[in-house]
């Protein structure tokens, strides 16, 4: 994988952000089957919650705040939680898979860009899933191998904890907590941030390899593209940086959202559709934000002039 | 007054650098900073000689309480070998109507001399949260008992080896009204704490450490020795006295102690001894350790003002502060509600995580250690505050209303549980004194009632002695949760004023006395002015609780009968058209109690029109059913017996509401609270 010397952090952004204006009805699709999905999985579980819960005041109660209520309901019931547990978590690990067709074909969306109109919706549309179609293996296969690398990453992140569980274990509030866990994790956490954007520039190099025409028809290298990848991540900063911005971004709109809605009471149908606008506000937010992620790395690997 | 020490600590930390620019050379000083911050608070420094408290070991007034067992103590502590070498004299005075030939001590040290004691095989090396280390042993060995210089003829007729309790024989009675001097000299090996006594690492929780004479109580003219072998679910019984302990420690080493300090003396060999007084009280406990600090305050109450200090570790500072408001809260709360707190001074221990398991939660007079400290109880969570009110509520009960322990648990436990709740209720708002954080809130006892199992899961009933429940839960489920939860229920059958004016009329009687049972009923009946052993008998006599059940409700559009009416030729039918639907419903509601205990309750009934009314369902005596018939302009659509939750001995939560129709609303709520984690979740786990 070639550098790009020289390219700013803020232009990554820029570009990534240019990315979105011109492709909003592609992000506004890959929102809309996310909220689908989303929405499918809690229909589910609210129907299982109901059909324990809902004809007796315990339920309006725990949604109020009310600890005993809550307490009572899991203590009694908790065959319905873990039902309702296990079709979020099935949710979400579909979704992940889905995510590696979506990513695919996302990147491949983005790395043709500029060879057609950016009014050409069917053009883009078709690009997006051919592209997402024929690197979905590949993308499975660069999963497996980050499977392998979170889980070193797990094995240091507890040695450290085991280095420091003393202190961990009599930390009394969320600072000494801090103070002990900080140290404990700091490798791991660089590790997983090293890894998460090596990661992301090995789909968008399998991608664009997948693009090459007339290319033999041979396995897309996932392994290579990572090892390629980490070079490119511990070269050069912006990616490293790019990567950054976006969990402090992810974590901002997730602490805004939380500190505006917790300990509120949001009662009544002006409460519930409150509730509903700044939870999607939220989720929109941060999914612009990845949106925004891979246009700028899309634009670090493919600018004119390498 | 004590300020805090010097230290030296030799962690690594001040030599790390984070001025490094490059990323690697950031990546090593993570690493060595994990090595280094698991550090070294250095060796303890002489501590400043503390100044004698000012005050009056009581408050104010004559000696409050039959001193008939007072102690001399001279101990010191070896905090290398974890060792006390003391000398003890007892004076006991006979109050009974008989002479008295042997006289029996507890050594509760010998519970954790080996594996024989009674306390271990029942308790296999475990108490509460925390376990016997592995060569943690301890005991108590009693060197020499005498009077008058004569030695006595000694016996432990402990069950199967176990050395808890020790019987002195005198040689000669000692006659009704008398008082003998009795001389000890003993030895204690102090165990890893686990079961409230014992160190950790540097720190030394000093109770039930000297040989204590048992009680002499009854019947007058058969008055009989209540000196049982120590078991794991029980606690302590003694009678009230005056303390007077000069305690040798280290001069690096902080001490908190029953009754106030009267002589602080610097010794040559780098100790200082340190002597407490302490006038009607039944216990003397202390603690050493040289890492703490102290803060205080001071409470107000109709007898004067009291200190109130907190002892803890500078890392638990923060909470050192709300354990300090808690329990100036407690004693104002509690000397109103009852009686004055009698002493001047009450020590609060916050013993150090490490050892809170084993030494926390746990009552004396004027010192009691706390416990709670802990990441998961930020503000607004209160189980720091919850265990300082139990704790020092205890001074009360048990405390000055001196119930015996061995016998009846619940005496002192339950109904303090009982009165915390008022008192967590009233310092920390009502509907809110257990937890308020973030929107979250709960009292005490209803979460108590929701969180643990069944009350009618408890095989046997709150008035047993402690050692007859088959194992810890089941006592502290009887003990602690049932009995509060039996008196809140009490509560809503004669009123909360009421229930209050008669505890305080049982504390005002009961002071520094010895209670029990049978006293707190007649105490409670009589102030009441009722008879309540329809409730109280089930309650705490026997097992179960109370379990409402809406069992059914049907309604249909009332009209005229219908059917053949008549006879021979008289006979007719009338159908629906000859007697149609009136526009008025008839409803029948039918609730059970299941549950062994009645309690009376209120019944919430709502109507499809949006009215409601509400019953009350006297549920006394035999009576487990009771049907409702009701005519209204449209149907029930809900009943809920108990609204407001006030029968707390209820097992049966989730079938105490019935409803014709499932709420959409919460529902609704609910799916849109988990569409939103769900969709978070695939945005961090997925890869856009």
């Amino acid at each position: 994988m070639s550098a790009r010397p020289g390219l700013r952090t803020r232009t990554l952004l820029r570009a990534g952000a240019r990315a979105l204006r011109e492709h909003w009805q592609l992000f506004a699709s890959l929102y809309l089957i996310q909220l689908l999905a989303s929405a499918g999985a809690a229909w589910i579980m609210a129907r299982i919650l109901a059909g324990a819960w809902s004809h007796g005041p315990l339920l309006e109660r725990a949604q109020a705040g009310d600890v005993p209520a809550l307490v009572f309901m899991l203590r009694s019931t908790p065959e319905v939680f873990a039902a309702m547990f296990w079709v979020a978590a099935g949710a979400i690990a579909a979704h992940g898979v889905l995510s590696w067709y979506l990513a695919g074909g996302l990147n491949a969306a983005l790395l043709t860009s500029h060879r057609v109109h950016v009014r050409d919706r069917r053009g883009a549309m078709r690009r997006f899933g051919a592209g997402g179609a024929v690197t979905f293996l590949a993308y499975a296969r660069l999963a497996l191998l980050s499977l392998v690398a979170w889980l070193l990453i797990a094995l240091i992140a507890a040695g450290g904890v085991y280095l420091l569980r003393a202190r961990i274990e009599h930390a009394l509030t969320a600072g000494q907590l801090l103070d002990a866990l900080v140290p404990a994790l700091a490798l791991p956490a660089a590790l997983g941030w090293l890894h998460m954007t090596a990661a992301a520039y090995a789909r968008i190099d399998l991608s664009r390899r997948a693009l090459i025409p007339y290319a033999p028809q041979v396995r897309l290298p996932a392994a290579r593209s990572l090892l390629g990848a980490y070079r490119l991540a511990l070269s050069h900063r912006q990616p490293l940086l790019h990567v950054l911005l976006y969990a402090l971004w992810f974590a901002a709109v997730s602490a805004l959202y939380a500190g505006v809605t917790v300990g509120r009471p949001w009662t009544g149908a002006a409460g519930a559709l409150g509730l509903l606008v700044l939870r999607q506000a939220a989720a929109l937010l941060r999914g612009a934000g990845a949106f925004i992620l891979a246009g700028g790395q899309v634009a670090f690997t493919t600018r004119p002039g390498a | 007054m004590i300020s805090p020490p010097r230290r030296t600590f030799h962690c690594l930390q001040r030599h790390a650098s984070t001025r490094s620019g490059k990323p690697a050379g950031a990546l090593a000083l993570a690493l060595a900073g994990t090595l280094a911050l698991a550090c070294d608070p250095g060796q303890p420094t002489a501590r400043p000689l503390p100044v004698p408290d000012s005050v009056s070991p009581r408050l104010s007034g004559a000696p409050r309480s039959p001193r008939i067992a007072s102690y001399r103590i001279d101990a010191r502590l070896d905090t290398e070998d974890r060792t006390i070498t003391a000398r003890q004299r007892l004076r006991w005075i006979n109050r009974a109507e008989h002479p008295v030939e042997m006289l029996p001590f507890h050594l509760y040290m010998n519970a954790f001399k080996n594996e024989q004691s009674v306390f271990m095989r029942e308790s296999r090396g475990g108490h509460r949260t925390a376990r016997r280390g592995e060569d943690g042993w301890g005991w108590i060995d009693v060197q020499e008992v005498s009077v008058d210089g004569t030695p006595l003829r000694l016996r432990y007729p402990g069950p199967d080896g176990d050395e808890t309790v020790m019987e002195a024989f005198l040689a000669a009675p000692l006659e009704p009204g008398e008082a003998v001097d009795v001389d000890m000299r003993f030895d204690v090996q102090l165990p890893e704490v686990f079961a409230r006594t014992g160190y950790k690492g540097d720190f030394f929780m000093i109770g039930q450490w000297f040989p204590k004479l048992g009680v002499l109580a009854g019947a007058p003219g058969s008055e009989t020795w209540h000196c049982p072998p120590f078991h794991a679910n029980s606690e302590f019984f003694a009678d009230f006295g005056t303390y007077h302990v000069s305690l040798t420690v280290p001069d690096t080493h902080v001490v908190a102690a029953t009754g106030v300090l009267i002589r602080a003396v610097v010794n040559q060999d780098d100790t200082r001894t340190l002597t407490y007084r302490a006038e009607d009280v039944h216990d003397f406990a202390w603690m050493a350790d040289p890492h703490m600090k102290m803060i205080q305050a001071t409470a107000t109450t109709e007898l004067g003002d009291v200190e109130v200090r907190v002892y803890h570790r500078p890392r638990q500072e923060a909470f050192a502060r709300r354990h300090l408001r808690a329990g100036v809260g407690a004693i104002e709360a509690f000397s109103r509600m009852l009686v004055p707190y009698p002493w001047p001074i009450m020590s609060i221990i916050d013993p150090p995580p490490e050892a809170a398991g084993g030494a926390g939660g746990m009552e004396y007079p004027t010192l009691v250690t706390t416990a709670g400290d802990s990441l998961f109880a930020p503000p607004g969570i209160r189980v720091p505050e919850s265990i300082t009110i139990h704790e020092v509520g205890h001074n009360w009960f048990q405390g000055i209303l001196a119930s015996n322990e061995t016998e009846e648990a619940w005496l002192d436990e339950g109904v303090n549980q009982y009165v915390e709740s008022l008192v967590m209720e009233e310092l920390y708002g009502a509907g809110t004194g257990f937890i308020d954080w973030y929107g979250l809130r709960s009292a005490p006892l209803p979460l108590f009632q929701a969180g643990t199992p069944p009350l009618s899961s408890l095989p046997i009933p709150i008035a047993s002695a402690p050692h007859a429940f088959p194992d810890g839960g089941s006592y502290a489920g009887a003990t602690y949760g049932k009995t509060a939860m039996a008196l809140g229920t009490l509560e809503s059958i004669v009123g909360a004023d009421a229930l209050r004016e008669a505890l305080r009329t049982y504390a005002r009687r009961f002071q520094f006395a010895h209670p029990t049972g049978t006293d707190l009923f007649a105490t409670l009946t009589g102030s009441l002015d009722q008879d309540l052993s329809w409730f109280l008998h089930p309650a705490f006599h026997e097992v179960g609780a109370v379990a409402y059940d809406v069992r059914s409700v049907h309604c249909r559009k009332q009209h005229e009968a219908r059917g053949v009416f008549g006879r021979g030729a008289e006979r007719r039918t009338v159908s629906a058209q000859g007697a149609p639907d009136t526009g008025v419903w008839a409803c029948e509601v039918l609730i059970v109690n299941l549950g062994r205990v009645p309690a009376p309750v209120d019944v919430h009934i709502a109507f499809a029109d949006g009215t409601t009314t509400r019953q009350r369902w006297q549920a006394a005596g035999d009576q487990r059913w009771q049907r409702y018939h009701l005519e209204h302009t449209a149907p029930v659509t809900e009943v809920i017996i108990d609204p407001e939750g006030r029968v707390l001995l209820n097992d049966n939560l989730g079938k105490r509401a019935w409803r014709r129709d499932a709420a959409a609303g919460p529902t609704r709520r609910a799916g849109a609270r988990l569409q939103h984690w769900t969709q978070t979740f695939m945005q961090i786990v997925g890869l856009l």
